[in-house]
């Protein structure tokens, strides 16, 4: 029954998908965009039957597998299309159909008018049955399938209004990144058919203790590197500022809630072998740490209201891979999940504003809009607490607990907690920026206008649009309630059996953590009001750093001279050098010798009868000179 | 008294056949008035050509072993009927294709040639000693040196027959040379005799091996005795340049096969060599020479020049599966060469002018039929399948890597390769060049409709593509007149 | 039954060609015929018996003559898993370009379409030949109708390009022809089935020579831009999707079942050929101007990669190859189509002209984009299981080749997406005008089909590679053969 329901739950999009496709003219717009809402709402009700079934039963018999058919299959290879399902995939289910549902439906209102509705609603079914096949996929060359296809639909989608050069270099680029990531991956798979004979998750953690650490260690650096592209992590993560260009509701669903937090759940669901690579499991919190500092600061310089957040879902998933390197594994996924939550919803709240400006996305051009729309305001409001980690909303929680299994697992814990602690404070700082320049404030001539505009861009927008942001405001608030340090952890528990966590923070160490983070972060908060909210003073001029920041670290100038321009340099070189002259050449070349040899033949094609007796005589003698001399 | 020898008028008849056809058509030409001359003459002649291929098909079917006759000067096998059959069926579509040939005069003359050109090949291939070799030789060559000169209003044709009579004369005499030194060293003329006698004072017989093989060559026009080819065989008429490349190949190879094989075994370690070397000479020049020719009969006499090389594997290797090859390869040979030049008189007679390759554009879409059966023919020449020049070029190979000969069949190779690019430039004037770049070629009308020429096109495209699908009883046949030879 | 599927196009050759019926209905004459082939495979697919363990020694649905009996040369046809497949994309693709031939309606259409049907009877011989003779045969009578076709249908520098071809392919097959004959005298018959194995270099060198050009290999891809860019579209999907596969079977039936050591000798040797010429095809596609010509690339890069998946002669590497030669064949034949399309719209291929077709094409840019990404293997797609199987394959011989060949994924990335973009995204090229309409019905009917069997192979890849070595590993079954001859 649970496995029926992931049945469906993971075909349901792929057919709202492929109906709006193949009906293409023949159904309006609007039918489509209800058929793509439609298809992921019943795959929320497929999660939903799986996950109470799951209830149901007993921890131990919580994973079921189920394969429909062989998807690849060699002599000595054979690879199911295999769906399992236990508490970890369920979680990601909920999660991925959930959110999606609700921006899928938030879109409608979003994308309202726009020519190319339907393409726009084929894709996001499409990309919610892509990241289902990821996070139900029972083995990993369909995990990687799942993989690609989801870099695949974010391609698509970051690349809809394709007629924007920056929009289609910007699907481009994040396609490649990712592809890396994928080859990567590719090659870990390689060395685990040679070593396990097998891709299945259960065959190739039985057999992982063969291994030579070596090959262990570069099996799960490949696994990391495809995390790192895919959640836009240090050094691959700059992919993600750019992928803004796509449709703000794309942003949410898969920039923000989903598709760039599958590396946390790819290291969950082969923690065996990355607690096999403790060196690489380190390496992936520390790339986190780093990560979780350098897009915080980079966040402050930012002057796009999208760009603000995309950089702060870095950071964010930066404590998420600080959490699972540590083997903080429940923690990690806590903190995915409500991050889920009040990430999407900043990025509606931010879409409502978009919209209500008519796609103006430069906060310099905003502010005083809590004037014009409360509502927004305050959801903007509860999704940027939660962000900071103020209690009681769920980010407090969910943060909290990685700080906290930060802290009680050594040294190394203790300089990723400074970190930690660290973006606690650039986190306020940036997210309240934000907040009080676009809502706090004398509404800028910008928003004046836009206010007096036609009627219809009056209020905050269509109930398709404030009926899921108010849901996802809700959640925002009491999703970290599902655990709550020392009263009850019945996330933890649901996912024990999955990932046991290496790690278990005491009591002193929880409110030492939580206390610490929250303190920073009102610290961050009051110097954004110091410096945006009340404007008593104006920015420090550091124009270097300010510089730096703005660049993103040089990190793209880097890549285009290390990668792309050598790429481009040599195929031109060898087109002069080889393909032209040489492949190309040759064949000239000797077909010009023949046909010289040819003339000159010809040459000794006199035309006198003497010259052609002296042939046959002078051949003749020679002959018999030659016949002679050899007897 | 004079003690007559047997006679075995059966062996005989084909030859006998042609010269009585040759005969008729000659009283024809000066008593049966001048409307019916033509007429006359080339039904006697083809008549003659079908009967002596048929008495020669009769001949093969009833020797098994070989026999001499008329006191060695003959031999009745089935080497000697096979290659009259190929000569007799060259013939008789020599005369199809002659027959659409404008001539104010020498009507019957020019058949009466014509067959008795054939008679003498067909005499020629079965001799089996020195002069009767000669004799035939020299029969036949006098006849094409008039048929090539005879027409008398174009100089090109004059100058080719009297190009053709000198060094032909210049090749005959080192020919004969050579024989007398053969004769001089053995005393003997019979194949079979020198054979025997060979031994003593090698000096002088080598000598004239060498000779021989020089003469021979000649008339296999096989590099470096080829030269007389192109001027030639682009001078002559389209019609006999057919039969002569054709024919004369089948009658010197075939010969000069029997004459190394049964008279000089002794010298086999030096002959096979020089043949060897002549023929890899051949593909050479042959092909060299062709990639630069604008005169379509011109390249096709260079073509005849390499493909002579080929055959000239066949006889070097000196085995039975040579032997084989070589009476297989003659087969699709000469109907592709019969063909092709036919269709070049086609041309030639639609414009009133030279064919070269320009002359050829648009040729294919104009007359599909022909365009379509030179295609087979270039095909054919070139050795790619679906034709018998294919298998033909296949078994020479093969028999040369047999044979140990694997530079042979590398040198063969190499030259197949080059000759792609002038047999494709032929088929390239034909179909592909757009109406844009259609020089405007002087165009006499409407093309002359000629069935009879067409009919010979299309029993030269048969042979040629039901040489490739039925090998196995032409191969029988090749295998049993090979037989009929001491390796 | 196998014998019926290779003269059936060569009977309705004939009978296009002595018909005088006019352009249109000769065209739908063609396609009726190419049709009935069609079915004639899937009949012969209920037939076949896939159960059978695979064996070079008993091929399927078998045939045989002797041809002529002195030097034991016979016309032996018959299939195995594998070559079946490579069959069945024969006449897939065939179909599409004949029905493209149709649609674009080709002046001359006799010559034209019996010239079509006849390539299909001998790409169909090829894949089903068991003696020597006979496969080059077949092998050499691809290459009349191509030369045809290109060069009196081709572009404006079409006689260059089939001067260039025709050399280059028969330089090869000519060294082919010479190895033929060494080996079937040295081993007294031409049959595949009885012939033994063999240890020769050079004999194996003058095989690799023919296919290494007609996959083809790096550095013997002089022939391959301009007869791909010069060549009618349809031809171009043929031939780079069909009769570069000529070259896999030949290796893999040939040059991999009958030579040990030689094999071994010159695997590294090989291996790095293909390798160069993946990532070299790679690169110079990533730069290429137009559709055809990084199509024409790109199936470079991926024959190398096909070439990869053979030398690693393991089991699963082949699998891989073969899966990888119907995916290949099945993406640049519905490229080539694709781009003859635009041709027909804008009158070019060329980026600089095209882009921005996106906007109110929807089936135009959903078949491209469903190709395209196919095309780039994104993880998923049946390419990319070709590929992973292949590299994997090889993973075994070294890992650097494997590295080599997930690097190439990267690259195919680039200059696929390049070419979608190039294509439909940005702004409109001027060859971008609004008479350049979406696909018409008749359009989709041919590219349909065959997008909807790469994205059936997608969802079932086993659905070959389960059935194209059934069991043993061909190279040892060979051995086994071999030791069995004395």
């Amino acid at each position: 029954m649970a496995i029926q329901a992931a049945w469906i739950c993971l075909f349901a999009p792929l057919a709202g998908a492929f109906a709006i496709t193949v009906m293409g003219e023949s159904i309006t717009r609007r039918t489509a965009a209800w058929l793509s809402t439609v298809s992921v709402f019943v795959a929320f009700a497929g999660a939903v039957v799986a996950f109470v079934e799951l209830l149901g039963k007993s921890a131990e018999e919580r994973e079921q597998l189920s394969t429909a058919w062989t998807w690849l299959s060699t002599t000595n290879l054979e690879i199911g299309m295999t769906l399992l399902v236990d508490p970890l995939s369920v979680t990601m289910m909920l999660i991925v159909s959930g959110v999606g549902g609700l921006i899928v439906l938030y879109s409608i209102g979003y994308m309202d008018g726009d020519p190319e509705e339907r393409r726009y609603f084929a894709y996001m079914s499409f990309f919610v049955f892509a990241m289902l096949l990821l996070v139900q996929a029972g083995n990993f060359l369909l995990l990687l399938a799942g993989w690609g296809l989801v870099g695949l639909a974010s391609y698509l989608l970051i690349g809809f209004w394709h007629e924007r050069k920056e929009a289609v270099d910007a699907a481009k680029k994040a396609f490649i990144m990712n592809a890396f990531g994928d080859a990567t991956m590719a090659l870990a798979f390689f060395v685990l058919i040679w070593q396990t004979g097998s891709l299945e998750f259960g065959d190739v953690f039985a057999r992982a203790e063969g291994m030579s650490s070596t090959l262990l260690n570069l099996v799960a650096l490949g696994l990391l590197g495809g995390a790192v592209a895919k959640s836009a992590q240090i050094p691959l993560h700059t992919w993600l500022p750019d992928a803004m260009e796509g449709p703000t509701p794309v942003s949410a669903l898969i920039h923000a809630a989903t598709m760039v937090t599958a590396g946390v759940y790819l290291i969950v669901r082969a923690h065996p072998l990355f607690e096999l690579a403790p060196t690489i499991q380190d390496l992936a919190a520390g790339l986190g740490a780093i990560t979780l500092v350098v897009a915080g600061l980079i966040a402050l310089v930012q002057t796009d209201i999208k760009r603000v957040i995309a950089y702060s879902t870095m950071s964010q998933i930066g404590y998420m891979f600080v959490g699972v390197g540590l083997g903080a594994y429940a923690n990690g996924m806590f903190h995915l999940m409500t991050h889920a939550f009040f990430k999407a919803l900043l990025f509606m709240a931010a879409g409502l504003v978009i919209h209500h400006l008519a796609g103006e996305q430069d906060i310099r051009q905003m502010g005083g809009l809590r004037r014009v729309m409360p509502k927004t305001a305050i959801a903007f409001l509860v999704g940027s607490l939660a962000l900071v980690g103020i209690p009681p909303l769920s980010g407090f929680f969910s943060k909290d607990s990685i700080l906290a299994s930060a802290l009680a697992s050594g040294g190394y814990g203790q300089l990723l907690f400074a970190a930690g602690a660290a973006g606690a404070l650039l986190t306020g700082l940036y997210t309240f920026r934000l907040f009080f320049t676009v809502f706090l404030g004398q509404p800028s001539q910008l928003v004046l206008d836009r206010d007096h505009g036609e009627p219809h861009h009056r209020g905050e927008g269509p109930w398709t649009m404030t009926v899921p942001v108010a849901v996802l405001t809700v959640l925002a608030v009491v999703g970290g309630w599902l655990q709550i340090p020392d009263v009850w952890h019945p996330f933890g528990d649901w996912l024990h059996d999955v990932a046991e966590p290496l790690v278990e923070p005491s009591v002193a160490q929880d409110l030492l953590a939580s206390a610490l983070a929250v303190g920073v972060a009102l610290i961050g908060i009051g110097i954004a009001w110091v410096f945006y909210g009340a404007r008593r003073r104006d920015l420090p001029r550091a124009a270097a750093l300010r510089d730096i920041l703005e660049h993103k670290l040089y990190v793209d100038e880097l890549y285009d001279a290390v990668f792309y321009r050598p790429a481009v340099w040599m195929a031109g070189m060898w087109r002069r050098t080889i393909e032209e002259p040489l492949i190309g050449g040759s064949i000239a070349g000797v077909s010009l010798g023949a046909r010289r040899a040819g003339s000159a033949l010809g040459e000794t094609q006199t035309g006198y009868l003497r010259s052609y007796a002296l042939a046959i005589a002078g051949a003749a003698a020679v002959l018999v000179v030659v016949f002679l001399a050899v007897q | 008294m004079i003690s007559t020898p047997k006679v075995d008028w059966f062996a005989l008849a084909p030859t006998l056949a042609l010269l009585g056809a040759s005969g008729v058509a000659l009283l024809g030409a000066v008593l049966v008035p001048w409307w019916l001359r033509r007429g006359l003459a080339a039904f006697v002649t083809f008549g003659g050509f079908v009967t002596a291929g048929v008495l020669a098909g009769y001949v093969f079917d009833r020797s098994e072993e070989e026999q001499e006759l008329l006191v060695q000067s003959m031999t009745r096998d089935r080497l000697g009927a096979l290659a009259a059959i190929i000569v007799a069926g060259a013939g008789a579509l020599a005369v199809l294709v002659s027959w659409g040939e404008r001539r104010r005069d020498h009507q019957g003359e020019y058949y009466a040639l014509l067959a008795a050109a054939g008679a003498g090949m067909v005499f020629f291939v079965t001799a089996s000693n020195l002069m009767t070799m000669f004799l035939g030789l020299e029969w036949f060559s006098i006849a094409l040196y008039i048929l090539c000169a005879l027409d008398t209003h174009r100089e090109t044709s004059l100058e080719a027959g009297l190009k053709y009579l000198i060094v032909g004369s210049f090749g005959s005499a080192i020919l004969l040379f050579g024989s007398a030194l053969v004769y001089g060293a053995t005393g003997e003329l019979g194949f079979s005799a020198i054979a025997a006698a060979s031994g003593e004072d090698e000096y002088l017989l080598l000598a004239g091996l060498a000779m021989i093989i020089a003469g021979l060559g000649f008339k296999a026009s096989a590099a470096p005795f080829h030269m007389w080819t192109p001027d030639v065989y682009q001078g002559a008429p389209s019609s006999v340049t057919a039969f002569m490349s054709a024919a004369t190949k089948v009658a010197a190879l075939v010969l000069t096969l029997r004459l190394l094989v049964v008279a000089f075994p002794e010298q086999e370690h030096l002959w096979t060599v020089a043949v060897a070397v002549v023929a890899v000479a051949s593909l050479a020049v042959g092909n060299f020479a062709a990639l630069v020719q604008r005169d379509v009969k011109r390249l096709l006499a260079y073509s005849s020049v390499s493909h002579a090389g080929f055959m000239l594997i066949a006889v070097a290797v000196n085995t039975e599966l040579g032997a084989r090859a070589l009476l297989y390869y003659l087969i699709p040979y000469a109907a592709g060469s019969i063909g092709a030049f036919a269709v070049v008189a086609a041309r030639e007679r639609e414009l009133g002018v030279p064919v070269t390759l320009d002359r050829l554009e648009g040729f294919g879409w104009e007359r599909p039929f022909l365009g379509v059966s030179m295609w087979i023919f270039m095909l054919g020449f070139m050795g790619l399948p679906l034709t018998g020049g294919f298998i033909g070029k296949f078994y020479v190979f093969s028999a040369a890597y047999e044979a140990g000969w694997w530079w042979l069949v590398i040198a063969g190779v190499a030259a197949t390769a080059v000759s792609l690019y002038y047999y494709l430039a032929v088929i390239r004037t034909m179909y592909m060049r757009t109406d844009a770049d259609l020089r405007p070629v002087v165009a006499g009308g409407s093309p002359p409709r000629d069935p009879l020429l067409a009919g010979a096109v299309a029993v030269a495209v048969a042979v040629t593509v039901g040489s490739f699908v039925f090998v196995q009883p032409l191969i029988e046949w090749a295998h049993d007149a090979a037989a009929s030879l001491p390796f | 039954m196998t014998t019926a599927l290779i003269f059936l196009p060569f009977a309705a050759a004939v009978v296009v060609w002595l018909l005088p019926l006019p352009g249109r209905a000769i065209g739908s004459l063609a396609l009726l015929a190419a049709l009935a082939e069609v079915v004639l495979w899937l009949v012969a697919l209920f037939q076949f018996d896939f159960e059978q363990q695979f064996d070079f020694a008993s091929p399927q649905l078998a045939d045989r003559q002797s041809w002529f009996s002195d030097l034991e040369v016979s016309y032996h046809v018959g299939f195995y898993g594998f070559s079946f497949w490579l069959a069945g994309l024969a006449v897939v693709v065939s179909t599409a370009a004949i029905g493209y031939a149709l649609w674009a309606d080709r002046e001359r259409a006799r010559a034209y379409h019996g010239l079509l049907l006849f390539l299909l009877g001998a790409i169909v011989g090829v894949f089903t030949a068991q003696d020597l003779l006979l496969f080059y045969v077949f092998f050499e009578a691809m290459l009349i109708p191509l030369y045809v076709l290109v060069g009196v249908w081709g572009g404006a520098r079409r006689l260059r390009a089939t001067a260039t071809f025709v050399i280059y392919t028969m330089a090869g097959s000519l060294l082919m022809l010479a190895s033929i004959i060494a080996f079937g005298i040295s081993q007294g018959t031409f049959d595949l089935v009885e012939s033994g194995g063999s240890d020769s270099t050079w004999i194996f060198l003058g095989f690799i020579a023919a296919f290494a050009v007609k996959a083809p290999l790096f550095p013997f891809h002089g022939w391959l831009v301009d007869a791909y860019r010069e060549s009618p579209p349809e031809v171009a999907a043929i031939l780079s999707g069909v009769v570069s596969k000529a070259a896999v079977y030949g290796l893999l039936r040939i040059a991999i079942a009958k030579f040990g050591e030689p094999l071994d000798e010159f695997q590294t040797t090989i291996l790095a050929l293909a390798a160069i010429g993946l990532v070299y095809g790679s690169l110079l596609a990533f730069r290429a101007r137009d559709v055809r010509t990084v199509t024409a690339y790109s199936s470079m890069a991926q024959m190398g990669l096909i070439v990869i998946g053979l030398f690693s002669l393991s089991e699963i590497g082949l699998n891989g190859a073969i899966l990888q030669s119907v995916a290949h064949g099945l993406i640049s034949a519905t490229l080539f189509l694709l781009a003859g399309m635009l041709e027909l719209r804008g009158g070019t291929s060329a980026f600089a002209a095209l882009g921005g077709l996106a906007r109110g094409r929807p089936a135009l840019a959903t078949i491209l984009m469903t190709t395209g990404v196919i095309a780039l293997a994104v993880p998923g797609s049946v390419a990319f299981a070709g590929e992973f199987l292949i590299l994997v394959g090889v993973y075994g011989v070294g890992w650097g080749w494997a590295a080599v060949g997930a690097g190439a994924i990267v690259l195919a990335a680039m200059y696929m997406l390049r070419l979608i973009s190039g294509v439909l995204h940005g702004r409109r090229g001027p060859a971008a005008t609004d008479s350049a309409r979406d696909l018409r019905p008749a359009e989709l009917a041919l590219l349909v089909p065959l997008v909807g069997l790469l994205l059936f192979l997608s969802a079932w890849p086993a659905a070959i590679t389960e059935r194209s070595f059934p069991i043993d590993f061909p190279d040892e079954a060979a051995q086994a053969q071999a030791e069995a001859e004395p």
